[in-house]
């Protein structure tokens, strides 16, 4: 539990020592809202609105995670291997991108919604909008983290988190898409729940899988 | 030759199925009637079935009022074997209702068309129930001669059923294999278990394409597109590209051991997916496909006894020819592996 805690708390110095890899994150998500914003200025279908702001979700989650196992230097690795469980290791990795891609995911939100209009949201339902966005992006981290562990070991490197995770993800879009649009429409909570349900089952599946599975990752 | 006992059976009960469910024909039903809108008074119209035998025996045509009371009408003429003109007469002022028709004879047995006829001209309002009712004594319910059941809108395709339902299975099974093998080679490290996991994978591949192929041949004549936004079709495609991303994966990696234990990791995680897209999700969502979303599967009342006869044996055939694929594909692993790098596994 302490070696899980500092862990925890290596991963975020580390984000913050190398600023240029949070900047490049952030830069790349507003960059792409921007983009969306030359193209269509404000969007009033909420359709539409949705869609696109799920896209850019899921681009920032690719770029953000299949980075995470790629930042660390050789040398650090192997006294990793050597002090922590791989078991350990990945959960730590697993609640890092899980924050930080709901701390991305509300600002994602935020800066679409100023750019762009909230696409006929409202304040009454925002708040079980930003508890899908918050599914949504435990859920991303949840999936790419094992996904990028993956990728990493490959030749190819880092670009191979999109070809591997590209088709896994759609059933999590396809749930997220599903509890979002309802809520866009009006329905009412508690006949969407039990799409969020569903979400959190899928969730607590993928970090049960990553946890048993990481630790034959970690042989090298 | 002992060992060969499954494969002669395999072919055995693959040329079993392709003549039973190719040759065997359709059993009679109503396919439709000339006009569906009726009119207060007597009305003329002609109904269309299938494979019936109209002209063989005393044919009876009723339309169902509701589940006990059935209108009476009149035969005018049988056209043709498979084409019939009755009249019936509707009271004046009756409520809007649609009526179901049941044709019956000796031959074909009880045809059943839901729907067939609405009323239209009335309102909600309308009270005057005095149909002609009539009195329904049926001989022969059921259709004696052997055939494939007449299924509306699915007609003479139902024989896909013998090869796009199997595919399926067959992956599923395939893919089973691939897991398993993924497990015991995460467990033990044996090199002939990533092999085994390569063939099974590869192999369900095929039969994946062809349950696309199959599926997509069908939903054209059932639904009228090649492939519609459904769940159960998205996690098909999905799977595709899953396993897809398997074989890149392989490639991408030249170390041998590091290869099959990514491998290994990515094909257990890729299994999991798998059955959430193709059992879970569809069942939750509305969904077109028999047996997902709400919609019955061919079921009791639907897959009757001549089905069965062909589509367990189906199933059994087909995961037979599947697993001896994968045999011979994992044989031509073990001799590459031989060959080039001179390794018995």
């Amino acid at each position: 539990m302490k070696a899980l805690m500092y862990l925890i708390k290596h991963e975020f110095r580390m984000e913050f020592r190398q600023k240029y890899a949070i900047a490049s994150i952030l830069l790349f998500t507003i960059s792409t809202i921007y983009v969306v914003y030359q193209a269509m200025r404000k969007i009033d279908d909420s359709k539409v609105w949705n869609a696109m702001l799920w896209i850019i979700l899921l681009f920032s989650a690719f770029n953000a995670i299949s980075k995470s196992f790629s930042t660390e230097q050789r040398s650090l690795r192997m006294y990793l291997y050597t002090t922590v469980k791989p078991q350990q290791f990945v959960l730590a990795k697993l609640i890092y991108n899980m924050l930080f891609m709901v701390i991305l995911g509300i600002l994602a939100l935020g800066v679409f919604s100023l750019f762009l209009g909230d696409g006929g949201l409202g304040p009454l339902k925002l708040g079980s909008y930003l508890l899908g966005v918050v599914m949504g992006s435990m859920g991303f981290a949840c999936l790419l983290t094992l996904i990028a562990g993956i990728a990493a070991q490959t030749d190819s490197g880092i670009g191979m988190t999109a070809v591997l995770g590209l088709p896994i993800t759609i059933p999590l879009i396809l749930i997220i898409m599903r509890f979002t649009t309802q809520i866009m429409k009006g329905i009412p909570f508690s006949d969407n729940a039990e799409n969020l349900l569903y979400l959190g089952v899928l969730n607590v599946g993928l970090i049960g899988l990553t946890y048993l599975l990481f630790p034959y990752l970690w042989r090298d | 030759m002992r060992h060969l006992w499954w494969k002669v059976l395999c072919g055995l009960l693959l040329a079993y199925i392709t003549v039973f469910s190719l040759t065997v024909p359709l059993g009679p039903g109503v396919i439709g009637v000339d006009q569906a809108a009726l009119t207060s008074g007597e009305n003329t119209r002609l109904i269309q079935t299938y494979n019936a035998h109209l002209d063989a025996a005393d044919l009876q045509v009723f339309l169902g009022v509701d589940d006990s009371s059935y209108l009476c009408t009149e035969i005018l003429e049988i056209v043709e074997h498979d084409l019939v003109k009755v009249s019936f007469t509707l009271p004046e002022n009756a409520p809007n209702k649609s009526f179901n028709v049941l044709m019956n004879n000796a031959t074909d047995g009880t045809m059943f068309f839901p729907n067939a006829f609405r009323y239209a001209e009335g309102s909600s309002s309308s009270e005057n129930t005095a149909w002609d009712i009539c009195t329904v004594s049926v001989e022969n319910q059921f259709n004696t001669a052997f055939s494939i059941p007449f299924q509306p809108i699915i007609y003479e395709s139902i024989r896909n059923l013998m090869f796009h339902v199997p595919m399926w299975f067959t992956m599923f099974f395939l893919m089973g294999i691939g897991l398993v093998a993924s497990i015991r080679y995460l467990a033990k490290g044996d090199v002939s278990m990533d092999l085994k996991a390569l063939a099974s994978v590869q192999v369900g591949l095929v039969f994946c394409v062809l349950g696309l192929i199959t599926g997509s041949v069908w939903a054209r004549f059932t639904w009228g597109a090649w492939w519609v936004n459904d769940p159960q079709l998205n996690g098909a495609l999905v799977t595709f590209l899953i396993y897809v991303a398997y074989i890149i994966l392989r490639n991408s990696i030249e170390d041998d051991q590091k290869r099959a234990r990514i491998a290994a990791v990515f094909n257990i995680f890729a299994f999991v997916i798998l059955f959430v897209l193709l059992m879970v999700l569809p069942r939750f969502s509305e969904s077109l496909h028999p047996g997902k979303g709400g919609n019955p599967a061919f079921n009791k009342y639907d897959l009757d006894n001549t089905l069965r006869m062909v589509f367990y044996p189906a199933v059994i055939a087909w995961i037979l020819l599947g697993y001896w694929i994968y045999q011979l594909r994992l044989r031509l692993h073990r001799i590459e592996k031989k060959y080039y790098y001179h390794e018995n596994v």
